[in-house]
């Protein structure tokens, strides 16, 4: 298992209200899945992704990653994990508009800590998501789907242990999304890169194998395919 | 570390007109800061080398004429001016040495009553006057003396008692005693000092200072210049050493009331108005980095999210705002030293106010900037103060991002 979720409650206080985003939710991930999140706006799918990522810590409830109980380590030693186990695509593709596409990937290798063969590999995760010739783009120079094939690259550089997508695809029309999603499933099965991501899309969900549906912030179903 | 640099270098360039207006707001407080500087730079220099000239840079005294300086007291002097002269000349340092009595006076036009007209008289040799005083500079009409009865006569008051050069003048001072010694002067010159205390002033021979005083042979003081103002106190110790002066007071100006407060009070002077300088550009540059901070708040979330600690995003806002301010700053001193240069030989009218001075403080009416290097450099040390003062809180607010931001950001 790599990852753990084990009766995860989050409540964000709203003044003088509290909203209950989960309520006690048992989830893991085991390496080499290819699972999405699936449920209605405000189900907490996102909550659960960004508990799982190391982004941000439960209420109560344990989150285990690598073995390791996330709420024994410091900010500074949850950042570094962050940094060397886990990749992150975002909605908004979100790279650094002033760094190329070949320098957001590497941008990723030093946050990690890798100092050796550092170029190569950021050349090599980019071949991989097709965009040799767009090296040295800037993100403003690239489409979104294009800005997403970045991403995808910068997350799978630093060989993580899972990478975690919130609605990779919302921000794409639906054959750009269906080009990233093969994508990463290519890797999936490729390389055998551990994906966890969220979405409402049918489509998404479609090219699960695992399907976790979650409403009102808990899980209310499971579906695995081949 | 050069990660963040060149990030902060990259950054700059992407709201280039932000970056162009925080670094011109530098630019705007060094270039003020630069000319501030050298405005109280020339203010503190001419003043305090005229100051330190009037006041003799080393000064020999009876020792109970310094403790009642004040009072001037006649009687406290210095009987065989000869002898000092002769111990202090060809010591190292010394250019030159002159005995000088100073005394208050009521005076008149030869035809009028004597009234309350007070002045302050000067009696000492004509090489003091014109290498020292450089009266001869500011002779506002007639001619220097030629007769030990001639006087030149400060403008003010000339004016007071309404007389003018060729004009024949009653003083009445005293002798060392307390007894009255009037004297009967002509106007050889009038002297325009430039501020009104100081133009209340008359300089006769020194024979004849030492006639008014009966004082033959003596004088109230020596006063002693030196090849350096600046280093007077050195020259004053090893005077102090000489066994002819062993009973006698002698100190450097600098150590002697008023002026041993000057430079203390011009350093603090510099620093205020350095302070609120620096603290107002500090506000600028504060306002865009703060601009910057917030418009980049998913993606530095994102960094975060990868791993990007907290002292780096402070580190980085701090790169940006240094190199704006360097960049600022250096063209900020730039257009500083070229104003200050300018105003240094035209100068800058300061109006009626620094007449009010007393005349131990000789504040000219027209200041001339002086530019040192000290003064590029703290300009520019300072500036870079400025991107402290305007970086800290945004970079603060910077480093209070968290990596669940560049989640949230596409609510
Ligand atoms: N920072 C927050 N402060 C307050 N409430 C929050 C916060 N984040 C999420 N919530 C609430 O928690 C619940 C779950 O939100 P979450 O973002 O996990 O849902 P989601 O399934 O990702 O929805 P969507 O499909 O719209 O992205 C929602 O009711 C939401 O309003
Ligand atoms: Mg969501």
């Amino acid at each position: 298992m790599i990852c753990q979720l084990i009766g995860a409650t989050k409540v964000y206080p709203m003044g003088d209200l509290t909203v209950v985003a989960l309520r006690g939710i048992d989830v893991g991930v085991e390496s080499g899945e290819f699972t999405a999140f699936a449920g209605p706006s405000g189900s907490g799918k996102s909550t659960a992704l960004n508990l799982i990522g190391c982004l941000d810590r439960p209420t109560e409830g344990r989150v285990m990653v690598d073995g390791r109980d996330v709420a024994t380590l410091t900010d500074g030693a949850l950042g570094e994990l962050r940094a060397k186990r886990i990749g992150f695509i975002f909605q908004s593709f979100n790279l650094i508009p002033v760094l190329t596409a070949a320098e957001n990937v590497d941008l990723a290798l030093r946050l990690a800590g890798v100092t050796e063969n550092r170029a190569a590999r950021v050349e090599k995760s980019l071949v991989d998501v097709g965009l040799k010739d767009l090296l040295h783009r800037r993100p403003a120079q690239l489409s979104g789907g294009q800005q997403q094939r970045v991403a995808i690259a910068r997350a799978l550089v630093k060989n993580p242990a899972i990478i975690i997508a919130d609605e990779p695809t919302a921000n794409l029309d639906s054959s750009n999304g269906e080009a990233i999603l093969d994508l990463m499933r290519e890797m999936n099965e490729r390389d055998g890169v551990t994906f966890l991501f969220s979405t409402h899309d049918p489509m998404v969900m479609g090219r699960a194998r695992r399907v976790v549906r979650l409403k009102d912030g808990a899980i209310v179903g499971e579906e695995r395919r081949a | 570390m050069s990660l963040l640099l060149s990030l902060a270098m990259r950054n700059l360039g992407r709201n280039r007109r932000r970056t162009v207006l925080t670094a011109l707001t530098v630019t705007l407080g060094t270039a003020l800061l630069t000319l501030a500087l050298s405005m109280l730079n020339g203010i503190l220099g001419a003043t305090l080398e005229k100051a330190a000239g009037m006041a003799g840079h080393v000064r020999v005294v009876d020792v109970d004429y310094a403790r009642r300086e004040q009072l001037m007291p006649l009687a406290e002097n210095l009987p065989d001016v000869a002898a000092v002269l002769a111990a202090v000349q060809g010591q190292p340092h010394v250019l030159a040495a002159y005995p000088h009595i100073a005394m208050g006076v009521t005076g008149a036009r030869e035809d009028q009553e004597i009234g309350e007209r007070f002045a302050l008289l000067h009696g000492a040799p004509e090489a003091y006057y014109r290498d020292v005083l450089h009266l001869d500079q500011f002779l506002a009409s007639g001619a220097m003396p030629t007769a030990d009865d001639e006087a030149l006569v400060g403008r003010a008051f000339a004016e007071e008692i309404e007389a003018k050069v060729g004009d024949s003048l009653i003083v009445f001072g005293q002798t060392q005693d307390g007894s009255p010694a009037p004297a009967r002067l002509k106007i050889a010159a009038l002297v325009d000092l430039g501020s009104t205390t100081q133009n209340r002033q008359i300089w006769v021979a020194m024979s004849k200072a030492q006639w008014m005083a009966d004082l033959d042979g003596g004088a109230t003081e020596v006063l002693i210049q030196t090849d350096d103002f600046e280093r007077a106190v050195d020259v004053a110790a090893g005077l102090r050493d000489l066994p002819a002066l062993a009973t006698y007071d002698v100190h450097a100006w600098d150590e002697r009331s008023p002026y041993d407060q000057i430079g203390g009070l011009m350093t603090a002077i510099q620093s205020i108005a350095a302070s609120i300088i620096v603290f107002i550009t500090g506000l600028g540059v504060l306002n865009t980095m703060f601009m910057s901070v917030l418009e980049r708040t998913a993606e530095i979330g994102v960094m975060r999210a990868f791993g990007l600690r907290r002292w780096q995003t402070v580190l980085l806002f701090f790169f940006e705002a240094f190199v704006i301010a360097a960049l600022g700053g250096a063209v900020g001193i730039a257009l500083g030293a070229t104003g200050a240069t300018i105003f240094g030989r035209v100068g800058i009218h300061l109006g009626e106010g620094a007449s009010k001075m007393p005349a131990t403080i000789p504040i000219n009416e027209t200041i001339y900037p002086h530019l040192t290097p000290d003064i590029l450099v703290t300009g520019f040390m300072l500036g870079l103060a400025m991107a402290v003062v305007g970086g800290f809180l945004p970079a603060l607010r910077a480093s209070r991002i968290q990596p669940i931001d560049a989640m949230r950001q596409h609510r």
